[in-house]
């Protein structure tokens, strides 16, 4: 019970005694941003299948790179646009909902990549390894930098593209009258979704990317309904989340960037209990002077 | 009729709503409970493992428990405080750090790593941690490596003649490494690697390593302690960066560092007579993945295949690659294949279920027994090997 008998030792010193506990919160801030203000989008527009999907997808896209010397981070970003083409392709050249098309190239390329590794065993897997868990323990200058301008593109592009996402969300057919080109927003937005991902790679891992993604903003959805309010609460969910994970992989020793993972999940959860319960206490005491509308 | 439907379907909404919201309720309630023991349990165990122990001993931190092992010897009666990062049983390939863990090797005067990307989880932290400033001291770095002996379930096609290795004891005298091919001459396939470009027409794929070496350190089998005497021959280096680096009485380590090479050396003969009790013919290992390859060349084995085709257990294997080597086996006539305890069995027991005749055996591989296994020292981890080794193949 230390985070509550001393708090400043539990809470603060971590991070004012350890260069490497400040780059941790640093890198996680920029992460959560990042994710956040995507984020949002992929809840309230239904499309986290898809940025699950797309989180896994990017890997075959890593493997190729690594194994024909190139940045990873352009074998990442190409491999997702393909399967963001394949996805809507498969969409407009069968009967199936999207949801399946999208099933289909997620273990397509998650399988894809593992068989890209395995014929290259030559390699060794440690560069796939650190793709796959993160390694906020071993963040750097240039990775901040990198995770730096990937904040500064996501919120710029959310807010250029704030009222086309919007109409886009609630209303396609509205948008395409008021000119707002929603196929061209949907583009936007699935490059800014890959950005996201692979930029969050070097914290969590892009196995554990997608809880950064959609768990604070779930929660920032159960608590306020303006989607500029939901983009901050998701921030500050996020942030508070990935503070606790990182406290607690370091004061209890669990593997850092689950446990930041975890730690999103939890205080979804949480919130949701809270809110149930609060829902459940207020909507019986309504119900006793009025009846029902049921 | 109608009305006692209707309030039949009353009681079942109303029925209904609260029991699923009770459901929801306690499986959030399960999540926050699982934060909250997380946050409070294991309070003594995280101070009992807090970086600083012993104020006056400086401390170090080695990845894996054998080379925490090794270096408590060459800096031995307590001179150090060694921690160890990766528990007994631990995946040194699989394992991922903590930020704790990230703390002790900030802390620490010395990191002791493995390297050669073994620790594949703690790639970029061992990066962090040196460039923090902490002295990180590789053991890859010291020793002379070899490729990866082995990759697939091909044969070598080997019928050579491993009889006349009474000459063994000559290893002792070449102490540089560049004599090394010279004390293998009369055994040519084992000390020169490159002659597996040859059989591995078949295998394309697996031909081109230069593309990928160079891309992290040189590239390399990087599971060296499998061979003691490579070990010995890193440890006036790790003994130099005690002094120089953490200031420890030179003589006092000089001291240690003699009489460990000494017991080094002795088990190093140890196994190799207990080694040549094995006709040549039955010298030949099939092990879970490529982790045995420094103690096929040091003992003159040979390294016939491996379950999973990689020196990482964070590979896979495929069935065509498994019948490959089941048909090796059948025809080599081997009796025991070796599986290892910190990795899954399930493929190695399925290899021998399919050639019917062969012992499955567990060795220690990336970690040191628990205590009283007999392999929880470094020494006794090579002796236990070998026993096992020596008993399933004879």
């Amino acid at each position: 019970m230390e985070f509550l008998t001393d708090p400043a030792a539990w809470w603060i010193e971590p991070f004012t005694t350890n260069l490497f506990m400040q780059r941790a919160l640093y890198a996680a801030l920029l992460v959560v941003l990042t994710t956040s203000v995507v984020g949002t989008w992929v809840v309230l527009r239904g499309m986290s299948f898809l940025g699950d999907a797309l989180a896994h997808g990017v890997l075959p896209g890593i493997a190729l790179a690594f194994i024909i010397g190139v940045h990873t981070t352009i074998g990442a970003f190409v491999a997702a646009m393909v399967m963001v083409w394949g996805i809507n392709l498969i969409r407009s050249h069968s009967p199936l909902p999207e949801d399946t098309s999208i099933g289909v190239l997620f273990v397509g390329f998650l399988s894809l990549a593992v068989a890209i590794m395995s014929s290259a065993s030559g390699a060794y897997t440690g560069d796939l390894n650190r793709f796959l868990f993160g390694s906020i323990t071993g963040v750097n200058a240039a990775d901040l930098r990198q995770q730096a301008i990937a904040a500064v593109i996501s919120v710029g592009g959310v807010v250029v593209f704030y009222r086309a996402f919007l109409v886009m969300t609630f209303d396609q057919a509205q948008a395409q009258v008021l000119g707002l080109r929603p196929r061209l927003a949907h583009g936007v937005l699935l490059v800014l979704l890959a950005l996201s991902i692979i930029a969050s790679f070097e914290v969590v891992g892009n196995l554990l990317v997608f809880a950064f993604l959609v768990a604070p903003p779930a929660t920032a959805v159960l608590l306020v309904r303006r989607v500029p309010r939901i983009m901050v609460v998701a921030a500050g969910v996020g942030a508070f989340s990935s503070v606790i994970g990182l406290l607690i992989s370091y004061h209890h020793d669990t593997a850092a960037g689950a446990t930041m993972a975890l730690a999103t999940v939890v205080v979804f959860m949480a919130v949701l209990t809270v809110k149930s319960c609060w829902s459940a206490v207020s909507s019986h005491r309504s119900k006793t002077p009025l009846p029902a509308q049921a | 009729m109608r009305l006692s439907r209707k309030t039949q379907d009353r009681d079942l909404v109303s029925g209904e709503r609260p029991a699923r919201r009770v459901s929801l309720t306690s499986v959030s309630i399960f999540a926050g409970a699982a934060l909250i023991a997380a946050a409070c349990s294991d309070d003594s165990s995280s101070e009992s493992a807090s970086p600083t122990t012993d104020t006056e001993a400086p401390a170090i931190v080695a990845t894996t428990g054998i080379w925490a092992d090794v270096v408590s010897n060459v800096a031995c009666d307590g001179m150090v405080n060694v921690e160890t990062l990766i528990p007994v049983g631990g995946d040194p390939h699989g394992y991922e750090p903590s930020l704790q863990d990230r703390a002790r090797m900030e802390n620490a005067a010395l990191v002791v790593a493995n390297g050669l990307n073994l620790e594949e989880g703690l790639i970029d932290t061992l990066e962090a941690v040196a460039e923090s400033g902490t002295a990180v001291f590789e053991f890859a770095d010291e020793v002379d490596t070899i490729p990866f002996t082995f990759v697939g379930g091909h044969d070598h096609g080997h019928d050579d003649d491993h009889s006349d290795h009474d000459d063994h004891d000559e290893h002792e005298d070449h102490d540089e490494h560049s004599d090394h091919d010279d004390e293998h001459e009369d055994h040519d396939e084992h000390s020169d690697h490159d002659d597996h470009d040859e059989h591995e027409d078949e295998h394309d794929e697996h031909s081109d390593h230069d593309e990928h070496e160079g891309h992290d350190h040189s590239g390399g089998d990087p599971h060296v302690w499998f061979d003691p005497h490579r070990v010995s021959e890193a440890l006036p280096a790790l003994a130099r960066v005690l002094t120089t680096d953490l200031g420890l009485d030179a003589a006092a380590v000089q001291a240690c560092l003699e009489t460990y090479v000494t017991e080094l050396e002795a088990v190093d003969a140890e196994i190799s007579s207990e080694v040549e009790q094995l006709p040549a013919e039955s010298r030949k290992l099939v092990t879970n993945h490529d982790a045995l390859g420094y103690y096929a060349d040091r003992y003159d084995f040979e390294v016939i295949g491996t379950v999973i085709p990689s020196p990482s257990t964070m590979a896979q294997t495929n069935p065509a690659q498994l019948e490959e080597l089941a048909e090796i086996i059948e025809h080599e006539g081997i009796k025991a294949v070796f599986a290892e305890t910190q990795h899954s069995s399930d493929d190695v027991e399925a290899l021998a279920a399919r050639v019917g005749d062969v012992e499955v055996v567990t060795l220690y591989t990336g970690s040191l027994g628990p205590a009283g296994s007999g392999a929880q020292t470094y020494i006794g981890f090579l002796r236990t090997n070998t026993e096992l080794i020596v008993d399933a193949l004879a």
